[in-house]
């Protein structure tokens, strides 16, 4: 069971004999390193207990506990390029992201929410749940039979027929460095959702053939070809 | 504001409580996450994958930037959310006060510092009296809720409690708007020396 930390436990205390006046001043105060700074762990725990509810003390708890989300999330955004695809697919994504993880910290059914002790990483988590949802609708999982080549002739050959055999099993360990450049990292969250699945499986966790196939639902023949097809696409991405 | 149709998954909890303890997540803390929960392995891969090396989030500067319109497009709603749905905590409270009846009053009484006068900790419970801190503090560690949810359940409990029907004895009839201080109500019961300096200290 997830417990407050008792630093913070002290400063609910001290909060509910202020009067209404002196908690206002107290939660207006935006610089973090001053004493007088109410952690946002703290404002958390004020609005999910509804302390002061009707009152203008509640309104501006709320508001201020919202304008920090905004600015931290807009932040998490604005450093980290390798999401633009996904940020850019829809002009609601800051919109949408901080009011799926406000929905998350204060309809949490917890008696205590982890949002009450640690605010960030919980705020953290629920944004990259938000836009893990956003990939997922983004790259719908492929039918590898979709997907094949076509001769001069006009002949198809199915995707799987065209993937190496065993000898070219081992991951590519330039891939395997090149995986931190944003370009790389960019083509990984372009593939659908089993394919990256299966990159991510082999070449990052290094799971056998075995595992992999048993963490992605599928044959170890059919991991195989979405590994391959993976692959060959961050290849593509490196050149 | 627009709303997602938000749901507390699995792998938002497990992810997060990940999070909470690794600041800089390496690929194999990513990895045994996945060993311990198979069944969230996809999510737990792709939540790695989007993060990659992305600097851990934290409370942003007093100067930090920020969107107002966005912010002001959203903030009612946000708020309203708050007004719309119970809370957890509070129930909780309510439920622990509702099953302190008859002789759980008084063995409550006993544990919270009060002792035998019973009418005080009725009278704090209901919200008609100021609780005082070490009251507080000790009824918020025996129900397990926090100190913001029992004050804030004590409030709307005298917030809804019934104006008596009374006639004054002298004077005008007056109505309560505010609950009584500790102090106040512990004098009224004009105890012993030492009995009312004790429960007095409560308040330390």
């Amino acid at each position: 069971m997830v417990k407050r930390d008792a630093r913070h436990e002290s400063v609910h205390a001290a909060l509910v004999n202020l009067d209404a006046a002196e908690i206002r001043r107290r939660v207006a105060v935006q610089s973090p390193s001053s004493p007088d700074y109410v952690a946002s762990e703290v404002l958390c725990s004020m609005l999910r207990a509804r302390f002061a509810q009707g009152t203008v003390v509640f309104d501006e708890v709320a508001k201020t506990l919202l304008a920090r989300l905004f600015k931290a999330v807009e932040r998490y955004f604005r450093e980290n390029p390798t999401w633009d695809g996904l940020l850019r697919s829809s002009s609601e994504t800051l919109k949408e992201a901080v009011s799926h993880t406000w929905a998350a910290a204060m309809l949490d059914k917890a008696p205590v929410s982890l949002a009450e002790v640690r605010f960030w990483p919980f705020v953290e988590a629920r944004v990259l749940d938000y836009l893990r949802s956003q990939l997922a609708q983004k790259n719908q999982a492929l039918p590898l039979a979709s997907i094949g080549a076509v001769d001069d002739d006009g002949a198809e050959t199915p995707f799987e027929n065209t993937i190496e055999g065993d000898e070219e099993d081992e991951p590519s360990a330039v891939l395997a460095r090149k995986l931190q450049s944003e370009r790389v990292n960019k083509a990984y969250m372009e593939l659908d959702t089993l394919t990256r699945r299966a990159v991510y499986f082999r070449l990052e966790c290094k799971y056998d053939w075995a595992k992999a196939a048993g963490l992605l639902g599928c044959s170890v023949p059919t991991a195989r070809n979405y590994y391959h097809r993976g692959v060959a696409r961050l290849q593509g991405a490196m050149e | 504001m627009t709303r997602l149709d938000y749901k507390d998954t699995a792998a938002s909890r497990v992810i997060a409580d990940f999070l909470a303890e690794h600041v800089q997540p390496q690929a194999a803390d990513w990895k045994l996450l996945i060993d311990q929960h198979p069944e969230l392995a996809g999510e737990i891969a792709d939540v790695a994958i989007l993060r990659g090396d992305a600097q851990p989030m934290g409370e942003p500067s007093a100067d930090a930037p920020m969107n107002r319109a966005l912010f002001d497009a959203t903030v009612s709603q946000a708020v309203s959310m708050l007004y719309d749905a119970p809370s957890t905590q509070l129930m909780e409270v309510e439920k622990a006060v509702a099953a302190v009846r008859g002789p759980g009053v008084r063995k409550l009484a006993q544990d919270v510092g009060i002792g035998q006068q019973v009418v005080l900790l009725n009278s704090v419970l209901a919200g008609s009296v100021q609780a005082p801190r070490q009251v507080l503090a000790r009824l918020a560690d025996k129900f397990q809720v926090s100190s913001l949810a029992l004050v804030e359940f004590f409030r709307r409990s005298f917030a809804v409690s019934s104006v008596p029907a009374f006639k004054a004895e002298e004077g005008k009839p007056g109505v309560t708007l505010e609950p009584k201080k500790w102090r106040d109500a512990v004098q009224s019961l004009r105890l012993s020396e030492a009995e009312t300096a004790r429960l007095l200290e409560l308040d330390d």
